[in-house]
């Protein structure tokens, strides 16, 4: 190294630890400031504009609530999340062997894209009233419900994937004449993971507001039940209370996603 | 011949950041170029053959060091107002697909705020140069490869720059292609006179189109700087046979390899 | 003589889109004796690539045959094990599985064909050291270079012992230098193994380097245009580059292969 490059290096490395800890700092700070201060304009905003509890309730009243009522929410929230738990795996092992399928046998890609895009947009939560008419009022409703609505994307997103693995990949198993199942376990699947992983997590917040409208719309047990409940009994600081736990299990769920993926895929393209 | 000084690199060096560590790309380097010179780099993959170029044409800065051009010194590389001063051609040609041929040139027109008819003939004029006049109107995606580097070379050259700046120009151009293309550099040089600087990791085409060589090593130093004094007469495709030609292409192989150990 | 090891009689293939036909491979007729190392040169476009995948079997030709030691493949529907396993194919890009370690994309032939003694284990130990990449072995290739890479694409093909190394572009995609190393090395692995190759390229100085007879190909359509033994002692070496009688033979090729038409829309 020449001399002037030494001479500075010191410098360098000042600057570049100082530039480190703030990246570090502030990408924890940052999202967490950016929640107390949404709590806090919503709060002021709710005491300065003197709204009636029945109206909008306010961050230090929610918060109040979902730590002294908790073993009211407590119940709802293992309900809500176990619904939602059952209804994403299923959704997920459904969506990656339709993709799969579709992705391998060209004449049922064809057939069933048009149907598995329908899917992905259109709102189950509509059919779920006549569903509890045929099915009766229960719980299979709610997690059949989440199925429909989540297992489509996981579909199109792996479908997408596996059928986008570069040729060269493929031509590669060919000159080794695989079968179908060694080109898909031992070539596709691995490449077309990320792919998977988005329809999952994207299915996930699917999975979540699909859960939560269907027991509004006909439970007495869950988080969106108790959204409803507490609207009766003009609660409002508990009808955000519901909702703010439902968002923490939606990013929960996402979280996992991004966990396992980690774990699974230690590789970069 | 007398030749005048255009730019002189005066101790430049670059460290990137890697996390906590830093990777030291250039040191110490101390180049003069002269106007309407030839220059050849020639370098392995991933010595600093790219960013000394970017630092050159004001893409980059310099962690340490000056650039002295036209008497200014310039301590924190290039300046924004200087940046029209060079075109720079990439190894893939970065053309916008929405634009057609002339539009393309006329990007950089755009970007330097250069209007006026004078202006707008050297469009024409920069598209006969290359050969592509013809294909003003034509959309990249209906080019070929070697056309879509020539249209990227009249793009670089439309702003009337100092210094034509090309980094691996033909790389991702078969080789049959790119020794075409080499020949016709030999000869937009000859009719603009501009200055070139070009990276290149080929040894031939170097010694076809370069008034002077230089080589770099591993470690981003240049080892060698050789002027390349076959005549220009010769630089045809009978090339090959020229004595002094083959002379220092034997030299050139030996120090390169020597690098490659 | 040596024997027929690979023969191609009237290949064609055409390639239908929305808006034309477009002829990758008209008639093309190409015999390569046991042990030969033969180069396919010409522009893009021009079929090599191609044809070696018809070899291969990873294409199918619309028409003609194709006879690998005499016999008849292009009837089949996928061609028999013991035909395919004669033949390694070496793409132009390193195409490695960036979810297995180096040594196991060396060697995935043997999960692919079920091949599990132990004297294979063995031989990849080999084939790592000879390329130099016996401390690479458990890193993943996202953590090496791209000269190194081609390496390991280069001996994934040999791990189950072919005859007959089908190479398309192997080195187009490096710097000259690391190109002429490999080069030197193929022909080195060549000379040791005795196996018969097709090399594909479009540098006329590594067709003429390496090989002992050149097919010139030309585009639309793709087609084989002329044939050129070469007449240069062996062992080659890159001192050759400056002889006369090379250059002389990569004036004749580069005057074959025509002036691609730099002016020519796509």
């Amino acid at each position: 190294m020449s001399r002037m490059l030494d001479e500075t290096k010191e410098k360098r490395i000042i600057e570049r630890r100082r530039k480190n800890r703030i990246s570090k700092i502030s990408s924890v700070a940052m999202p967490i400031l950016g929640i107390v201060m949404l709590f806090l304009i919503w709060e002021l905003w709710v005491i300065l504009g003197d709204f009636p509890t029945w109206q909008i309730s306010r961050p230090s009243l929610i918060i109040r609530s979902m730590l002294e009522d908790f073993e009211l929410y407590w119940p709802n929230i293992v309900r809500t999340f176990t619904s939602i738990l059952k209804g994403w795996v299923a959704a997920c092992l459904i969506g990656v062997v339709m993709g799969a399928l579709m992705a391998n046998y060209a004449l049922l890609g064809t057939t069933l894209t048009p149907y598995i895009n329908l899917l992905c947009t259109l709102p189950v939560i509509t059919l779920v009233p006549m569903m509890y008419v045929f099915m009766g009022i229960g719980r299979d409703v709610i997690i059949i419900a989440i199925i429909l609505q989540s297992f489509a994307i996981v579909t199109m997103n792996s479908s997408t994937g596996f059928m986008n693995v570069p040729v060269m990949r493929i031509e590669l198993m060919t000159s080794l004449r695989a079968t179908k199942r060694q080109t898909f376990f031992q070539c596709m699947f691995p490449s077309a993971i990320n792919n998977v992983f988005t329809g999952m997590k994207l299915s996930a917040i699917f999975a979540t507001t699909t859960c939560v409208a269907a027991e509004v719309n006909g439970s007495t047990v869950g988080l969106g039940a108790l959204v409803i409940e507490a609207k009766t009994y003009v609660r409002t600081d508990q009808m955000f209370g519901s909702i703010l736990f439902i968002a923490i299990i939606g990013v929960f769920f996402y979280m996992l996603s991004d966990a396992l993926e980690a774990v699974l895929v230690k590789w970069k393209e | 011949m007398k030749m005048k000084e255009l730019m002189r690199l005066q101790g430049i060096c670059k460290v990137f950041d890697k996390g906590l560590d830093e990777l030291v790309c250039l040191d110490d380097i101390n180049l003069t170029i002269q106007e309407g010179e030839y220059v050849c780099i020639l370098g392995p993959s991933g010595c600093g053959k790219s960013t000394l170029l970017k630092i050159i044409g004001g893409i980059e800065k310099p962690t340490l060091g000056s650039i002295v051009m036209d008497e200014e010194v310039f301590e924190d590389g290039i300046p924004k107002s200087h940046l029209k001063d060079f075109g720079f051609v990439f190894q893939q040609h970065n053309l916008l697909e929405w634009r057609t041929v002339q539009k393309n040139l006329r990007l950089n027109l755009e970007i330097f705020r250069l209007k006026g008819s004078v202006w707008e003939k050297r469009v024409e004029e920069m598209l006969e140069i290359v050969g592509l006049q013809d294909y003003a109107n034509i959309y990249p995606h209906e080019l070929s490869g070697g056309m879509k580097q020539r249209t990227g070379i009249a793009r670089a050259l439309v702003h009337d720059p100092k210094v034509l700046i090309m980094d691996q120009p033909f790389g991702a151009l078969d080789a049959i292609t790119r020794n075409m293309l080499s020949y016709e550099m030999l000869d937009i040089w000859k009719k603009t006179q501009k200055t070139m600087i070009m990276v290149t990791n080929s040894v031939e085409e170097a010694l076809l189109v370069s008034s002077r060589i230089l080589v770099m090593n591993k470690k981003g130093e240049f080892i060698s700087k050789i002027v390349n004094d076959v005549p220009l007469k010769a630089r045809d495709e009978k090339i090959a046979y020229n004595d002094r030609y083959n002379e220092l292409r034997k030299k050139l192989d030996d120090i390169v390899h020597e690098i490659q150990e | 003589m040596k024997a027929s090891k690979i023969r191609t009689e009237n290949l064609n293939k055409v390639f239908h889109t929305r808006h034309q036909d477009i002829y990758a491979v008209k008639d093309a007729n190409i015999d390569i004796r046991e042990g030969e190392f033969v180069s396919l040169i010409g522009p893009s476009g021009c079929g090599k690539s191609t044809i070696i995948r018809m070899i291969d079997d990873i294409i199918k030709p619309t028409s003609g045959s194709i006879y690998i030691d005499g016999k008849e493949i292009t009837s089949y529907k996928r061609i028999p094990k013991e035909i395919n396993q004669k033949m390694g194919f070496i793409f132009q890009l390193p195409n490695l599985f960036p979810w297995l370690t180096v040594r196991e994309n060396v060697g995935i032939a043997c999960r692919i064909y079920k091949i599990r003694d132990e004297g294979t284990q063995r031989y990849i130990d080999e084939l790592l050291e000879m390329a130099g990449l016996t401390e690479y072995q458990n890193a993943y290739p996202a953590e090496i270079s791209g000269g190194v890479m081609q390496r390991i694409g280069v001996i994934r093909a040999m791990v189950h012992k072919p005859e007959i190394l089908l190479m398309d572009e192997p080195f187009g995609a490096l710097d000259a230098m690391t190109r002429e190393k490999l080069d030197m090395e193929i022909l080195d692995i060549w000379k040791k193994l005795g196996t018969t190759v097709i090399f594909i390229t479009h540098n006329v100085e590594e067709a003429v380097l390496l090989s002992d007879r050149v097919y010139v190909m030309g585009t639309n359509p793709g087609r084989i245009t002329r044939e050129i033994t070469l007449d240069l002692e062996r062992p080659r070496s890159l001192d050759l580059l400056t002889e006369r009688k090379f250059q002389d033979y990569c004036a004749e090729l580069t005057e074959c292969i025509g002036h691609v038409d730099l002016r020519k829309v796509k």
